[in-house]
């Protein structure tokens, strides 16, 4: 198990965008961007007593997920290596697979996984559990309507043991999130919800493993700015990232 | 129907706390005692169907049986890919209610008729699908489905408040047996609302000893076999549906069945083809665009 953050994230990396370009699939840029999050999560968090697995509700970022859970020692490099191929057991989106505890879940259609973890993190509180739970979404996610009324069940509920990392990359499918939906005031937009909000630089490994660790009365909203793409040289910051892999 | 669910779901919250059910904000003089007696197992989640339903597949984590409740159109059409997704997919128990099946809400406008819901949720995976008459079959399937590791979609009728004077014990066949005779020629295959229509239909016309009347309270899994031999001597059988024929209990029937009942003469009465122009409560409804009566006079 690594016990160093950037370590993991280099050797993460490496391995995603091995196995994207060795199965020609998409994706890399929305996988790429969450580098450091996921990163923190499974070095400091991941099979830690009541912390439930991640959940990444932007499933096409399956790539790293599943790297990270290689780098775990959870899939084999048999396995990984057949992420997109004909025959495997991991797509392109993540899919949730019994025998792994880190695939609870199978996203890939937007707003699906918050209003799930939701639902989660609600059970726990009322059943008095001690577990945390951590979500990714996309912002892009954000147009979707799951999204806003997950905020709204989860102030009334004061929802404590949730955090909901938001991966501001500043791009969706087809443009950017200013564009499409004139998604900005992101921190603003948010804060009327009454959520605990905090906004780090989401490549920062200090300022995550800070916000990982906080302790809130409510949900707490990280919005993390993050850049689309990183490490992919000119590909970095652009839309093309979503499609193409090098 | 939904006042005995909700009479049932009470009498299991004493029973076992691992029981919860969640509106989307209804339930107004139906749950008001599960709301006010059992708040630990209980949440108006509010008017928010999508997020509903893959919230009810995260509870469904901690809780045995996740009863979701909302009109028929809402919690299916409305949230069909985080049921498919969430629930049937990923096998999460959730056990999803809907009222207002049919034409129980007339007078409100086809966007609150249950009518088509049927067929989309027959189309997924993993799901089972129940449609009680009465009290009696509705406590039968209540023990079923809190024993079944699947998810449930439970489909509750207008309550016709008729008293079915069965031939036959009911079983767990997942057919009841309202009016059997093996001797009679024609079968009526119905479910819910519509097998009261057909029963006080029969009574009326003295085809007691003519009309075979076959609920079908279990339409998912289909007990094929089963259907096969209650029908065995008939060589006319009606389908009846308060929904769209080809996919509802006609086209459950017509693909389970087709290639076993060559001699047979079926004859589907549902609500194909209709344009709604006019509105009304559930039986003007009904007469107006099911006509059933004179349909099967005619074909018998």
């Amino acid at each position: 198990m690594y016990k160093n953050v950037e370590k993991f994230c280099l050797k993460l990396e490496e391995i995603t965008k091995e196995i994207v370009v060795k199965s020609n699939a998409a994706h890399l840029g929305s996988s790429l961007s969450l580098i450091n999050l996921i990163s923190n999560f499974f070095v400091n968090f991941y099979k830690k007593k009541n912390i439930y697995p991640m959940i990444v509700s932007k499933g096409h970022a399956a790539a790293i997920y599943y790297s990270a859970l290689y780098l775990c020692g959870d899939i084999s490099k048999k396995e990984i290596n057949t992420y997109c191929l004909n025959n495997t057991l991991y797509p392109g989106h993540i899919t949730k697979n019994i025998k792994y505890t880190g695939l609870p879940f199978s996203s890939g259609s937007l707003g699906h996984g918050l209003p799930f973890i939701t639902g989660l993190a609600y059970g726990s509180k009322k059943l008095k559990k001690n577990d945390k739970y951590f979500v990714i979404i996309s912002d892009g996610e954000l147009n979707e309507g799951t999204s806003w009324e997950s905020f709204l069940v989860c102030n009334r509920h004061k929802l404590s043991n949730l955090k909901i990392i938001i991966d501001y990359n500043k791009f969706q499918s087809y443009g950017t999130t200013k564009e499409v939906l004139g998604l900005n005031k992101l921190k603003l937009k948010l804060s009327s919800f009454d959520l605990v909000i905090d906004e780090i630089n989401g490549h920062s490994n200090t300022q995550i493993n800070s916000a990982f660790r906080k302790n809130t009365q409510n949900t707490h909203v990280i919005i993390a700015n993050t850049i689309k793409g990183i490490g992919m040289g000119k590909l970095e910051n652009q839309l093309e990232s979503h499609y193409i892999n090098n | 129907m939904r006042k005995i669910f909700a009479k049932i779901l009470e009498e299991k919250l004493v029973q076992d706390k691992n029981n919860f059910l969640i509106t989307g904000d209804l339930g107004f003089k139906v749950l008001d005692n599960i709301k006010k007696n059992f708040t630990e197992n209980f949440l108006n989640i509010g008017i928010c169907e999508q997020s509903m339903l893959s919230f009810s597949a995260g509870l469904s984590k901690h809780y045995k049986n996740v009863f979701v409740y909302s009109i028929a159109n809402f919690n299916t059409f409305r949230a069909l890919e985080q049921i498919r997704n969430d629930i049937c997919y990923q096998n999460n128990k959730v056990i999803i209610v809907s009222v207002g099946t049919g034409f129980a809400y007339g007078k409100l406008g086809y966007t609150h008729y249950g009518i088509e819901d049927i067929g989309i949720m027959n189309g997924l995976p993993n799901i089972h699908i129940y449609n009680p008459l009465d009290e009696k079959q509705l406590r039968l399937i209540f023990n079923k489905i809190l024993k079944i590791n699947k998810p449930v979609y439970l489909r509750l009728n207008r309550d016709s408040g008729e008293k079915f004077d069965r031939s036959h014990k009911l079983d767990n066949t997942g057919f009841d047996k309202i009016n059997y005779n093996p001797k009679n020629k024609i079968t009526i295959l119905s479910y819910g609302y519509s097998t009261s229509l057909a029963y006080k239909f029969s009574k009326k016309e003295n085809l007691e000893n003519e009309l075979n009347i076959i609920d079908c309270y279990q339409l998912k899994p289909f007990n094929t076999n089963e259907v096969l031999k209650l029908i065995k001597n008939s060589n006319k059988i009606i389908i009846l549906d308060e929904h769209r024929s080809a996919t509802g209990l006609s086209g459950i029937f017509s693909y389970n069945c087709i290639d076993k009942i060559n001699e047979k003469k079926i004859f589907s009465i549902g609500l194909d083809n209709i344009d709604f122009s006019r509105y009304g409560d559930h039986d003007f409804m009904i007469k107006k665009y099911l006509n059933f009566e004179k349909k099967i006079k005619e074909y018998i």
